[in-house]
């Protein structure tokens, strides 16, 4: 990215030394030393991608291969040649915004398409696997092999050797093989504990006893290791010490999209895929389900089903009222105070006005959390009030909603008090005293004249104000929580659209990602509508200027 | 706190006087009386003295809050129960125990490292795109520019849902996925430009072209020019822009929490954020007042400090947006 860094300054011709320097980087533009930092950055970052490389195929996540790849190739073809100067800059700053912004918002959009959530986390071929994972009986009449974990000459676990007492065979089982070692190679011992075969050493691999293998490196836990089989079905793994073929009773079956139970082979039961999960049809379910493509019945659900109908046009109500309340009484506050303080015969406008914007200058998460503990109802501010004003701040709907409010008031009016205060200065003042010569009031220039300029230069920020707030997870989230709640309605009554989202996403149980993408898709929408209006509106305004 | 009165007088008092009063003065500023030193009590408060009874409810409303978090930080007893209106008795048992029971200088540290490098990278980031649209000729250069004033209308907060599904599968990474502060900073970035570019973009335009002009003559290339003659001379708003986002990075609550999702609070990467919404956690909250309150009067200092630095910008910032429109 730097070329310049033992540069010539503004304004300097290059020295002879520089210009030599510059045939040796290779050309006009550029300094040796320019190049080399270039070089080892481009390094470092061409590093970090091929080790995120190695470590996406590693796992075969493919999406991230592909990213990861094609960041890579654009990495080198931006900025090893000369060429593409505009994209050497702008390149970084896109890569960030595609992948950790636009990406997922579109991701949003695919989500909102499938059931995602508690226990249809898994793709559908990770399902199968644990389903079949979990029902793996030893083989009627299979080998049991005496085991002993070997390690390597460099003192590595190399697998499990495995003796069959019967057949006098030694097999080498890894995760991945098995191999026939030869017994003439091999020293074996008879454990007087057990009785069974304990391999001293085959080739070059050496047995471990098992109380050393807690530190053998790289030695798994055996309840889940498993060698392969004889069959492509099967598997060997290890149960009480020994090592037995084991297959799972329930058989899949692409072709037809089933899974057959065939531990009771007279009577074999038949599981359907159904909405991400495979089910007989008595409705018995294997679990865990995976995710699967649902269509548009998380909209459905959205707009239909008792859960969400009823609750989304009261949220969405609430949502707008918390937005546009937050809005006017900020504005209204701050106003006011730029007005009242706007007055130069007042002493001590400095203090007062230093005084008043503390709110803005503290952490609101940190504040949101202090005005939560002042209307506890038990412990709160309600301690200090007469029993008459005592009120459920926090249980009862009006109160939580007005709590809100005051709590965003005293949160966003500095920075309207701010804004105000700038602006007044901006109303000319040549036509304010056309008013008063015109005999108008105080209030009456206020209103019909002060108010209406100072609004053309505001409404821009009222209008983010109102973007910002129409959002603001944080504030209700931490206040309120969205409570009260009813039981058994996923939203509260101080939910909204947002907060709502977090609930039906992560914080109830079972949790819905997939339902929750749907809605946030409904909300990217509002604010898309929300954002052209502003825009309009704004750019009215200018005209109007 | 001490504002600059400068900026708010400027341009109000250089206008001659009118004589206005009485109600007039409720909402526009007088000028100053020469010799009219003293005023009839009845005259005084209806010109100024209402304005301090106005003055002196705003601030009532604005410190009660922090007087309210100031005595349970310094109380003896950890529980909102006792949380008094008048201290009795000030200690530091409150920051004593969450110091020692809470891992909160993590919290605080882990904030100030995620901070540092995301506003770090935002402004790197953000000053080189905007190099380009201010300085280089491409095409899609005025549709990109349009495109990331459309992108930032749209908060990447709003696809949480879609980022907590990337980070359960960012775990195969060993470095990434839930509860790593490195995945926080990459979804923050992810928002670096928008904005900010075009903030800069809208200095850069304000250097003058003959410098670039005269370093290529003199043999400069684009990345010489950006290093040395654009990005210093655009030093004042750089700093301003890496003070913003460090005190969002600071305060981001709902990003942090959906990658440190079901990370209980001993676990080492909380933010100062999560963690103190941690500490408030469950019904009974109120038993853990002292040490919240004293964990968030540190968590404030930060963002108090650069506020204090960043207040004439602001101040100056905001009043001119808004008189810009």
């Amino acid at each position: 990215m730097t070329e310049g860094h033992a540069a010539p300054g503004p304004g300097r011709a290059p020295s002879l030394e520089q210009q030599h320097a510059s045939v040796l980087g290779g050309g006009r533009s550029g300094t040796i030393s320019g190049w080399m930092i270039k070089i080892l950055l481009l390094g470092a970052a061409d590093a970090v991608a091929v080790a995120g490389l190695i470590m996406a195929i590693d796992h075969e996540a493919w999406g991230y291969v592909a990213v990861l790849g094609l960041t890579l190739v654009a990495l080198n073809v931006v900025y090893l040649p000369r060429r593409f100067v505009p994209m050497k800059y702008l390149l970084p700053g896109l890569f960030f915004l595609t992948v950790f912004g636009i990406y997922p918002v579109l991701y949003t959009a695919y989500a909102s398409t499938t059931n995602y959530g508690t226990g249809h986390v898994l793709s559908k071929s990770q399902a199968i696997d644990q389903i079949q994972g979990q029902s793996v009986q030893p083989v009627e009449g299979a080998t049991r092999y005496d085991i002993t974990p070997m390690k390597d000459a460099s003192g590595l676990f190399a697998g499990f050797a495995l003796f069959d007492p019967e057949g006098e065979q030694l097999f080498l089982g890894t995760d991945t093989e098995l191999t026939e070692l030869d017994l003439d190679d091999v020293q074996l011992t008879t454990l007087v504990t057990t009785g069974r075969t304990f391999v001293e050493s085959a080739g070059d691999l050496t047995g471990v006893r098992a109380g050393d293998v807690g530190t053998l490196p790289g030695y798994p836990d055996p309840e889940t290791y498993q060698m392969p089989g004889e069959t492509e079905d099967a598997a060997i793994t290890i149960t009480g010490g020994q090592a037995v073929e084991s297959r799972s009773t329930l058989v899949h079956d692409a072709d037809a999209n089933t899974i057959t139970d065939v531990a009771d082979s007279e009577n074999p039961i038949v599981y359907h895929e159904r909405e991400g999960t495979f089910v007989a049809d008595d409705g018995t379910a294997l679990r865990p389900g995976f995710t699967s493509q649902v269509g548009f019945d998380n909209y459905r659900t959205v707009f239909t089903s008792s859960e969400f109908r009823a609750s989304f046009f009261r949220v969405l109500a609430w949502n707008f009222a918390f937005a546009v309340a937050s809005v006017v009484v900020t504005f209204a506050l701050g106003l006011l105070l730029a007005v009242v303080f706007n007055d130069a015969r007042m002493r001590g406008r400095k203090i007062y006005r230093s005084l008043v914007i503390i709110p803005y200058a503290l952490p609101g998460f940190m504040t949101a959390l202090v005005w939560r503990g002042m209307f506890n109802e038990t412990y709160g501010i309600n301690k200090w009030l007469p029993s008459s004003l005592e009120v459920s701040w926090q249980s009862a709907t009006i109160p939580a909603m007005i709590t809100l409010i005051l709590v965003n008031m005293w949160l966003g009016y500095p920075y309207m008090f701010l804004v105000s205060t700038g602006a007044l200065q901006s109303v000319p003042t040549d036509l304010k005293e056309a008013a008063f010569v015109d005999g108008a009031t105080g209030w009456k220039a206020f209103r019909k004249i002060t108010f209406p300029l100072l609004l053309v230069s505001v409404s821009p920020l009222l209008v983010a104000s109102f973007a910002f707030n129409f959002n603001n997870f944080t504030l209700i989230w931490l206040l309120t929580g969205g409570r009260p709640r009813d039981t058994g309605e996923t939203a509260g009554k101080t939910d909204i659209l947002l907060s709502w989202v977090y609930r039906v996403a992560l914080d109830a149980s079972p949790q819905r990602q997939g339902l929750a993408a749907a809605l946030s898709v409904v909300i990217f929408l509002i604010v898309a509508v929300l954002s052209a209006i502003g825009f309009k509106y704004t750019k009215a305004y200018e005209d109007v200027k | 706190m001490s504002t600059d009165d400068a900026t708010y007088e400027e341009g109000i008092y250089s206008v001659g006087k009118y004589p206005a009063a009485g109600m007039a003065s409720l909402f526009e500023p007088d000028y100053k009386r020469v010799g009219q030193r003293r005023r009839p009590f009845g005259r005084w408060f209806r010109e100024t003295g209402w304005r301090h009874i106005v003055g002196v409810l705003a601030l009532l409303f604005a410190l009660f809050p922090v007087w309210f978090v100031l005595l349970a930080a310094f109380s003896e007893s950890a529980s909102l129960s006792s949380q008094r209106l008048w201290p009795e008795s000030l200690t530091l048992d409150q920051f004593r125990t969450v110091l020692d029971e809470y891992p909160f200088w993590r919290w605080f540290f882990n904030s100030l490292a995620i901070s540092f490098v995301t506003s770090a990278s935002t402004v790197l980031l953000a000053a080189s795109a905007a190099f380009a649209f201010s300085r280089l000729r491409f095409k899609g250069r005025r549709g990109g520019l349009l495109a990331l004033l459309l992108i930032q209308m749209f908060p990447a907060a709003l696809a949480f849902v879609a980022i907590y599904l990337m980070v359960q599968r960012m775990a195969i990474f060993s470095t990434l996925g839930p509860g790593s502060m490195a995945t926080i900073v990459l979804f923050y970035l992810g928002g670096a430009l928008g904005a900010n570019a075009w903030l800069i973009k809208g200095f850069f335009d304000t250097i003058p072209r003959s410098l670039d002009e005269s370093a290529k003559i003199d043999g400069a290339t684009h990345a010489q020019i950006f290093w040395r003659i654009i990005l210093p001379l655009a030093m004042p708003v750089l700093a301003i822009i890496f003070l913003l986002a460090f005190i969002a990075a600071q305060a981001e609550f709902l990003i942090a929490s959906v990658v440190l999702f079901g990370q209980d609070l001993s676990s080492p990467s909380k933010t100062v954020a999560t963690g103190l919404q941690g500490l408030l956690a469950g019904d009974r909250y109120d038993l853990r007042w002292g040490p919240f309150a004293a964990g968030a009067l540190l968590a404030s200092i930060p963002v108090v400090l650069l506020f204090q630095f960043l207040q004439r910008f602001i101040v100056s910032g905001i009043t001119a947006g808004a008189v810009k429109g």
